[in-house]
């Protein structure tokens, strides 16, 4: 299938994932990625949808933590379009807007550092040695998320999964009647 | 930001030779300056340290094992509005020294093409730059924009200037190339994985 193909009729992965991380998040789960652990926090900001075209229906979220609009949305069948995380690798903390469908990191805030900026860098090698830090640092971000994606893939793909979206439902309801 | 896997043909040995090749290649498809000039697009690439810097004299393509680059893109645009405006002002100026009530459409479309052209020499054009970085080791290109015509302006620029394709990473893609559900002999269940709902009662289900 090409590119497009695989977009239209593949893209619900990318919100399921969103829904599945929002659930894992709330429950208070550390992810493991190789030697760090990972914390990720729903942020408060959201936008969900349902449908296409002319017949699409938008709803965003902001301003509660506990996600009670961005819940009710979802038990009316609306999926992620977007939400706001952080995400905390190590002692790095990390914000930024993910938009699940296409796996894109919008408003990415890197964590500051010792020589966090470019401008005002003079020798070469400081500036090179910043540019390198700002890789290294978008890098971690790119390849922790795609390995908590392969984390939920790993369920997604297997009989797993009928038992863990149950859960994601259950937890729905309870945030609903909360 | 957005990644994309680059597809190569053959294995790539990133030696300094390579590196060589990628700067020469960088700087036949540097960006062209239009400000004096009534082209209206232009498109190349630019140092990530300043965007009127197309010689790459400073070493900037380059970091580490990454080549660093902007894509710098710049556009001639007279708004609709701006250009109907004109327009019917220079028919009305036509009519009135010809003194004839109505043109000819073959006027009209002279009119209308000689106001575009002078609007045009004398728009300025609009910039736009975003970066990326290139790990030539593991292949993957990263690009900080998300905007679909940038990245579509990105893909065709990396394919002429590097003879070679780049392919957004999107989940299903990621899923498909991974390691560790291809240890799991999970990617060739992927294809049949229905989309599922959340909501009471129907959970798990397609």
């Amino acid at each position: 299938m090409d590119l497009i193909d695989l977009i239209t009729t593949k893209g619900f992965l990318g919100q399921e994932f969103l829904t599945w991380l929002c659930w894992k998040a709330d429950e208070g789960k550390v992810f493991k990625v190789g030697e760090n652990n990972i914390v990720i926090t729903f942020k408060g900001k959201a936008a969900l949808s349902f449908g296409e075209g002319s017949e699409c229906e938008k709803v965003s979220c902001s301003g509660s933590r506990e996600m009670h609009e961005a819940m009710l949305a979802i038990s009316l069948g609306k999926k992620f379009e977007s939400a706001e995380l952080q995400i905390d690798i190590g002692d790095y903390s990390f914000t930024f807007t993910l938009c699940p469908g296409l796996m894109e990191l919008k408003s990415i805030k890197l964590p500051k550092t010792a020589g966090s900026t470019v401008d005002g860098a003079t020798e070469e090698a400081e500036i090179e040695g910043m540019v390198l830090e700002r890789i290294f640092l978008f890098e971690q971000l790119r390849e922790t998320m795609e390995a908590i994606f392969i984390t939920f893939m790993t369920v997604r793909s297997n009989i797993l999964w009928i038992d863990e979206a149950r859960d994601i439902s259950r937890w729905i309801q309870e945030r609903n009647d909360i | 930001m957005v990644s994309f896997d680059v597809i190569a043909e053959g294995i790539i040995i990133p030696d300094s030779e390579y590196y060589d090749h990628i700067l020469e290649r960088v700087r036949t498809f540097a960006f062209q300056d239009i400000d004096d000039s009534i082209d209206e697009f232009s498109v190349g690439w630019v140092s990530i340290l300043n965007m009127f810097d197309s010689e790459f004299s400073d070493g900037s393509h380059r970091n580490g094992e990454y080549v660093t680059l902007a894509v710098r893109v710049d556009e001639r645009k007279v708004p609709p509005a701006i250009l109907e405006k004109f327009v019917v002002k220079e028919e009305l100026r036509v009519k009135q020294e010809k003194q004839i009530p109505k043109l000819s459409r073959s006027m009209r479309a002279d009119i209308k093409a000689r106001v575009a052209t002078e609007l045009f020499r004398k728009a300025e054009p609009s910039a736009s730059v975003f970066e990326i970085v290139w790990d030539v080791e593991k292949n993957v290109v990263l690009a900080f924009t998300t905007d679909k015509k940038k990245l579509a302006i990105l893909e065709d620029l990396f394919l002429q200037c590097f003879e070679m394709h780049i392919r957004q990473r999107i989940p299903y893609t990621i899923a498909e190339n991974s390691i560790v559900l291809l240890s799991l002999d999970l990617v060739s269940k992927l294809e049949d994985v229905k989309e599922c709902s959340f909501i009471a009662g129907n959970a798990g289900r397609a």
